[in-house]
């Protein structure tokens, strides 16, 4: 079989784990890398035998592509993404979608326009443990959700790092690893109807927030709290727990389990997260979405609604009260909006 | 020992037959309307089925995987696949639905039918090798109420014969034999998706492969044996449309999403009722074989009549009193005594292809059978669903205790 031809847009961080399971991919190979830093986009094209490019315009000119991953700071989606979905280019985008949501509409709208697929890359919805975690809650063997719990927490100082700038990146731990967790939250808990956000005190002397305490009302009713962090490490064993009437789920990063409340013990259901197997589905989803042989996992209203809910977010942040998300994006864009606002439940778990 | 309060309460136990006791919901309403939505409803054309099948067998860990419209016809397309010449024989199993016999019928094949274990109710390597003779086209396994059947000396025997084994999967979703999904082990896998089992989509069916030539007839087979995509496609052999549509693949993509969990819970439901049955007189709680997962699509007791007064029968009818809804003796009666292999009524007057069939090979005397009549006579199928909780399990687990003790 062919493979279809990926160019990946940005060489920094998280393009390293792109170019690890592009290694493991059946569907999609990596045809190009591009970066202002020539040099990195020479270093990692090297690995990975592709060609390398130092605009994201040149590679465009120079190769023809089927999909192209945007791997740059948050303030660029937009424009890269528009770009090439113009040419008909399918676009997998790196979280957050974009900083704002007239942005994230046009991007959407782009798409739409051309007939081809732009959808928000976000790694966790593709963990087995979280995919296995979902198909139990869904069983109904904790009874009914009362409360979701997240953490990604971790000492990490940011003061050289472009996640810090708010010109670059729309603002800081809330929209970066804030849009994992809403994203996990709407996947277990459906839509979110109203949040807030409380800022902790800031320790790395940034121009944007480095803690913050997210609260969350699910629109069933279910409370979710997600704590954020650049400058504390909670050393927790889950980043996820899932209280529900008759048990727990926590999801970790070593291991995954849960509990009904009539038992003392604890049932290991996975075997923690693996960043290479979750990038890797990723990939393999969007590049059978884009031949048409499966639905996306994560879908365009799922990213949109996504930024809508981290723009309320931030609101809510700085009035510090509880705030609506309107979701008038997925009305204007005539997605049809339901509980679970096109949720795409994954199933691929091997016993 | 310690006697339960006697019940005076009745509770509704979920049920498999309704939304009491099915996971269908907001996740597949918001599919459903997705594939309307997009006004494809053939799965030619549209993506969910396609969905399903890549999700299916990368479950599995399986090539190919192609959805159908029932479990029949998935058993169905498997015996196509193999292509039996009329009057090839097809051993079979003696406890298992209709819809896993009349396929082979419709192939010109004959069903051979093999004993069963009544500690398990499911066919062994040993009622599997009477049966074969020199002309047994295939091997059909059924892993009744899902557990496994020892697929390790079934393949054994299989292998040296060069028989190809269908594994009838329909109520044993995600069960595994050492480590192998049921469904993977065999030539060919088949599952249903019909109201009752784990998962549903009303009716609907799945087959799965490894085997690339056999995964080429099956697609075939489900579509017409229309050669779709081939440079000069024409109509290859005898073949209906089979294929499942795009509303039931949008239902299906969002129940496998729960099937895991619907197992699990299944599991462990299973799991506590064995403890809470324990120490009973008159009742065996299901075998437990350490090489296979259990899946429980039923929670069967093997009831002892020589102990409880009128066996599986009373029991149920003190079960039924509690609103408990039991089935003594699952389908009351082998399948080859059913009328039509007791007058062989198939064509017209034609008793094709049983007019093609070795005397041996439909000789049902009852001596032939003791596992069958033996495993019928004890059996009780309690229903069983992922929807139950402690107080659904403690009820059926006392109903029974004050039943018996």
């Amino acid at each position: 079989m062919n493979k279809l031809k990926f160019g990946l847009i940005g060489a920094g961080g998280i393009a390293q784990s792109y170019a690890q399971a592009f290694e493991q991919c059946q569907t999609a190979e990596l045809v190009a890398v591009v970066d202002v830093r020539i040099e990195a986009a020479q270093a990692l094209a090297e690995r990975l035998n592709c060609q390398s490019f130092n605009s994201y315009q040149t590679m465009a000119e120079s190769i023809e592509l089927d999909a192209v991953i945007v791997c740059t700071p948050p303030v660029t989606h937009r424009d890269i993404a528009v770009y090439f979905l113009e040419r008909r280019v399918n676009v997998l985008c790196e979280k957050p979608l974009s900083v704002d949501v007239k942005s994230a509409i046009e991007m959407v709208e782009t798409a739409a326009k051309h007939g081809v697929i732009l959808t928000m890359a976000s790694k966790f919805r593709y963990v087995e443990d979280v995919i296995r975690a979902k198909s139990l809650v869904m069983s109904g063997i904790l009874g009914e959700i009362v409360l979701f719990e997240n953490a990604f927490t971790s000492r990490v100082d940011m003061a050289s790092r472009w996640n810090s700038n708010p010109a670059i990146s729309g603002g800081g731990v809330l929209i970066d690893n804030g849009t994992h967790s809403i994203d996990i939250m709407r996947y277990f808990l459906g839509s979110l109807a109203e949040v807030q956000v409380i800022e902790g005190k800031r320790i790395q002397s940034l121009a944007v927030e480095d803690t913050v305490r997210i609260f969350a009302k699910s629109a069933s009713g279910v409370v979710g709290n997600v704590d954020l962090s650049w400058s504390i490490n909670k050393e927790l064993d889950s980043y996820i727990r899932i209280y529900g009437s008759q048990g727990t789920i926590s999801i970790g990063w070593k291991e995954s389990k849960y509990r009904q409340s009539s038992s003392p013990e604890w049932i290991k259901f996975g075997n923690g997260y693996n960043k290479v197997q979750a990038f890797t589905s990723q990939i393999e989803n969007f590049s059978k979405a884009i031949l048409g042989q499966e639905i996306l996992l994560i879908t365009p209203q799922d990213s949109i609604a996504s930024v809508e809910v981290i723009e309320a977010a931030y609101k809510s942040m700085n009035r510090t009260q509880w705030t609506d998300v309107s979701y008038e994006s997925l009305t204007l864009l005539g997605f049809a909006t339901s509980p679970t606002n096109g949720d795409r439940a994954f199933a691929t778990t091997r016993k | 020992m310690v006697q339960a309060p006697r019940q005076t309460v009745r509770l509704e136990l979920p049920s498999d037959q309704n939304a009491s006791g099915r996971t269908l919901g907001e996740e597949e309403i918001a599919l459903v309307a997705e594939a309307i939505r997009s006004g494809t409803l053939t799965s030619t054309k549209g993506t969910f089925v396609k969905t399903l099948e890549q999700r299916f067998a990368e479950m599995l860990g399986v090539k190919y995987a192609y959805a159908c419209s029932s479990g029949s016809g998935a058993v169905h397309t498997a015996i196509a696949a193999i292509d039996p010449e009329p009057g090839d024989e097809i051993i079979t199993t003696s406890i298992t639905d209709m819809g896993a016999l009349t396929p082979i019928l419709y192939q010109g094949a004959i069903p051979v039918f093999a004993d069963v274990d009544p500690k398990t109710w499911n066919v062994t390597a040993e009622t599997i090798e009477k049966c074969i003779s020199d002309r047994t086209k295939a091997i059909i396994v059924t892993h009744l109420f899902g557990n496994p059947c020892d697929m390790t000396a079934i393949m054994e025997l299989a292998n040296a014969r060069g028989i190809p084994v269908i594994e009838d999967c329909a109520q044993a979703f995600l069960a595994t034999h050492a480590d192998q999904p049921v469904g993977t082990i065999g030539s060919v896998g088949c599952f249903s998706l019909q109201q009752g089992k784990h998962i549903t989509t009303g009716e609907g069916g799945i087959v799965t492969t490894n085997d690339e030539a056999l995964a080429r007839r099956m697609f075939l087979f489900i579509n017409k044996a229309f050669g779709y995509g081939d440079p000069n496609p024409d109509h290859y052999f005898i073949a209906l449309n089979g294929r499942m549509c795009e509303l039931q693949g949008a239902v299906a993509v969002a129940q496998l999403s729960k099937l895991w969990g619907c197992v699990e819970h299944r599991r462990l439901a299973a799991k506590k009722m064995t403890q809470k049955l324990q120490g009973i007189a008159g009742i065996e709680t299901p075998y437990h074989d350490d090489r296979n997962t259990h899946v429980y699509w039923k929670y069967c007791l093997r009831v002892d009549s020589s102990i409880v007064l009128d066996g599986a029968v009373g029991l149920a009818k003190k079960l039924k009193e509690r609103g408990i809804f039991s089935a003594p003796r699952y389908i009351q009666k082998p399948a080859f005594q059913c009328m039509i292999f007791e007058q062989q009524r198939t064509f017209g007057n034609s008793r094709f292809p049983f007019t093609l069939a070795r005397p041996e090979a439909v000789d049902y005397t009852p001596s032939k059978f003791p596992g069958t009549f033996a495993g019928l006579e004890a059996v009780l199928v309690l229903p069983w669903n992922e929807a139950y909780t402690d107080e659904h399990i403690d009820y059926i687990a006392n109903a029974i205790r004050e039943a018996l003790v």
